[in-house]
C-alpha cells in the first residue's frame, strides 16, 4: 500500500541524513560541487527567490542565460523601490529608483581578469564537502551539499542544487553558532530551452544601457600606491589580484578561498576616525590604525568572515 | 475514512481504478476533508519522489478564499463596527489580488501595462518604505574612544559612508568573481538602496 510505502521512505531518507552526521567528507557531495560550478552559469532560467540577510528579506526576480558564450542576467527588486542589476558578461550595470543607470564594472574592467574563482581544488583546502541529502525546494528536487569549515575562522557555507539543471536554489552562510547570517531561497524556478533576449531588457522604463567611459568605471582606482602585506591569512585564502590586474603594490586587495571573499584597504589617513567593528547583514567591517614612518595608516577589512578573522586579519597587515 | 476508501486511493494514484470507482472516489474526497488531505499528502510525496516539478502543489486557492469568505461576517450575526467589515472585505480582496500579481509577473513584456495599470488602481493601498537601516549605515558595534576624540558630526557621517562604499564595492566584486549563485548580486541590489536618502 501506497502510505507505507512513503512512510518507509522517509524512515530511510531520515535514517540515511542521520547517517551523515559524521563529519565525513562525501566524494559524492564534492562531485556535485564541481558540477554546478561547471554547468550552473551556463543553464537559462528564471525565477524569484528571496534574499535574506540580517533581518532583511527582499524578493528578487532573476533572468539568466547565456548569449553567444557570455553570461546574461537581469535582477529586479520586487519589494519596495525599483531597482535593477543587469549583467552582459563583464558588464555589470546598477539602476537606481531614479531611473539613473550606473555602470559599475564593464569588459575587462574585472579586477580578476579571466580567473577562474571556486575551484574545488582551492576549496578543499578550507572545506570538507558533506551531503545534506534530497529535498524538495520551490517544487523541484535538490541534493543539498554543505562546505563545513576545517578551521573557526570561516562560516559553514550550504548549498542545495536542482537535480535538472544544477542551479543552486537555497544558498545559506552559517555561522559556527548555526545562526543562519545569508539567505537566498527560489520560491519560482523554472528552467527555459531558448535565450530571449527581450526578457534581459531593462524593465525600468525609458532606461538604455550604454557602454561607459573606462575611466568613469575604474574610478575606485586608489591613488596612493602603498606596498604592504599581510602577516596572517586563514589557510585557503589566496590573493585573487595577485594574477589580474590590480599590481602588487597596491592600496587595496581582495583574497578568496574559493567561495568567500574579503578585501583589505590600506590607507595614509590625517587622523583616526572610526575604530573597530561592524556588521552589515552578513558582511563584517574591521577598521584598525597604525603609525607607520610617524603617519597614520587606517586598514580596513571587509567580508563575509567571523568578526574575529577580520580583526586578526586588519591586525596582521605590515606595511613595508 | 475506511480502510477500502484509503485503498482506493492508493490505486487511484496508480491509474488502477476503474472509471465507476473513481467517480464514486472522486465524490467521497470532495464531501471528506480527511481523504482530501489524504489525496494531497499522496500527490505532494509521490511528486517529491519522482522529483516533479509543480510550483503551486501546496497552494489550493479555492480553499483559501471559501475558507476566508467563511470566516467573514455576515450582516446578520455580527454586532461588529462597520469599519471593521470593511476591513474583513479588505483582507480577502487583497489575498486573491495578491495571487493575481504572481501570475502576472511572467506574463511578456508586452503585457506589463496592463499590469500597472491594475496597481495604479489600489494606488490607495499605502506603500510601507521598507526598513534598510541596516544596509543603509553599519553601525560600529565597539569604538575605541581614542579614536573618535575630537571627531564632529561631519566626519563621522565621512566615515560612514566611506564604509558603506567599501561594503557596495565589496558585494560587487564578490558578484564578479564568483558569480556563480544569484547571492552576492542580490547583495548589490541591496546596497543601491543606501543610494536614495
Amino acid at each position: 500500500m501506497l502510505r507505507w510505502t512513503v512512510t518507509l521512505c522517509m524512515l530511510a531518507v531520515t535514517w540515511f541524513a542521520h547517517a551523515d552526521d559524521a563529519p565525513a567528507a562525501s566524494p559524492t557531495a564534492q562531485s556535485m560541487y564541481e558540477d554546478m560550478l561547471e554547468r550552473a552559469p551556463y543553464a537559462m532560467y528564471e525565477g524569484i527567490f528571496i534574499h535574506q540577510a540580517g533581518n532583511q528579506t527582499q524578493s528578487v526576480e532573476i533572468v539568466h542565460g547565456t548569449y553567444e558564450g557570455a553570461i546574461w542576467e537581469r535582477l529586479l527588486h520586487l519589494d519596495g523601490p525599483t531597482r535593477e542589476v543587469i549583467r552582459r558578461g563583464e558588464a555589470l550595470y546598477c539602476i537606481h529608483p531614479d531611473q539613473s543607470v550606473e555602470q559599475v564594472q564593464q569588459q575587462g574592467s574585472s579586477p580578476f581578469g579571466n580567473k577562474e574563482l571556486g575551484s574545488t581544488r582551492q576549496l578543499s583546502k578550507a572545506y570538507d564537502f558533506r551531503s545534506l541529502g534530497k529535498q524538495r525546494i520551490a517544487g523541484r528536487l535538490v541534493e543539498g551539499v554543505q562546505l563545513v569549515p576545517k578551521d573557526a575562522s570561516r562560516h559553514f557555507y550550504q548549498l542545495w542544487l536542482d537535480q535538472e539543471t544544477t542551479v543552486p536554489l537555497r544558498t545559506e552562510l552559517v555561522s559556527r553558532k548555526g545562526q543562519v547570517l545569508e539567505r537566498y531561497q527560489f520560491s519560482y524556478f523554472m528552467p527555459k530551452k531558448e535565450f530571449v533576449k527581450a526578457r534581459f531588457e531593462p524593465r525600468t522604463k525609458g532606461v538604455i544601457l550604454t557602454e561607459a567611459d573606462t575611466a568613469e568605471v575604474l574610478k575606485t582606482t586608489q591613488k596612493d600606491v602603498l606596498e604592504w602585506r599581510l602577516n596572517w591569512i586563514p589557510s585557503g585564502f589566496e590573493d585573487e589580484a595577485a594574477t589580474g590586474y590590480a599590481p602588487k603594490m597596491s592600496a587595496r586587495r581582495i583574497y578568496s578561498d574559493g567561495i568567500v571573499m574579503f578585501s583589505v584597504y590600506v590607507e595614509q589617513v590625517e587622523k583616526a576616525l572610526d575604530e573597530g567593528t561592524a556588521q552589515s547583514g552578513p558582511t563584517v567591517l574591521a577598521v584598525q590604525h597604525k603609525q607607520w614612518h610617524g603617519l597614520t595608516h587606517r586598514i580596513t577589512v571587509v567580508g563575509e568572515i567571523p568578526a574575529a578573522t577580520a580583526q586578526r586579519i586588519a591586525q596582521s597587515v605590515e606595511l613595508l | 475514512m475506511s480502510e477500502k476508501q484509503t485503498e482506493s486511493l492508493s490505486a487511484l494514484m496508480d491509474g488502477e481504478l476503474d472509471e465507476l470507482s473513481m467517480r464514486r472516489l472522486l465524490n467521497d474526497v470532495d464531501s471528506d476533508p480527511a481523504m482530501k488531505a489524504q489525496w494531497a499528502r499522496y500527490h505532494l510525496a509521490r511528486d517529491a519522489i519522482k522529483g516533479d516539478s509543480s510550483v503551486f502543489a501546496a497552494m489550493d486557492i479555492s480553499a483559501a478564499v471559501s475558507e476566508a469568505l467563511d470566516q467573514e461576517p455576515t450582516s446578520q450575526q455580527t454586532t461588529q463596527k462597520p469599519w471593521f467589515k470593511a476591513f474583513a472585505g479588505m483582507s480577502v480582496a487583497a489575498s486573491v489580488a495578491f495571487a493575481v500579481v504572481i501570475g502576472a509577473r511572467f506574463n511578456p513584456l508586452n503585457e506589463q501595462p496592463a499590469f500597472d495599470a491594475q496597481l495604479a488602481n489600489k494606488s490607495k493601498v499605502e506603500i510601507v518604505k521598507p526598513d534598510v537601516s541596516t544596509f543603509r549605515s553599519p553601525s560600529m558595534i565597539a569604538q575605541s574612544p581614542d579614536a573618535i576624540d575630537g571627531v564632529n558630526e561631519q566626519e563621522l557621517q565621512q566615515a560612514q559612508e566611506r564604509l558603506n562604499s567599501y561594503l557596495k564595492q565589496h558585494a560587487q566584486d564578490s558578484a564578479i568573481g564568483q558569480g556563480r549563485t544569484a547571492m552576492p548580486f542580490a547583495r548589490v541590489v541591496n546596497f543601491e538602496t543606501s543610494k536614495e536618502k
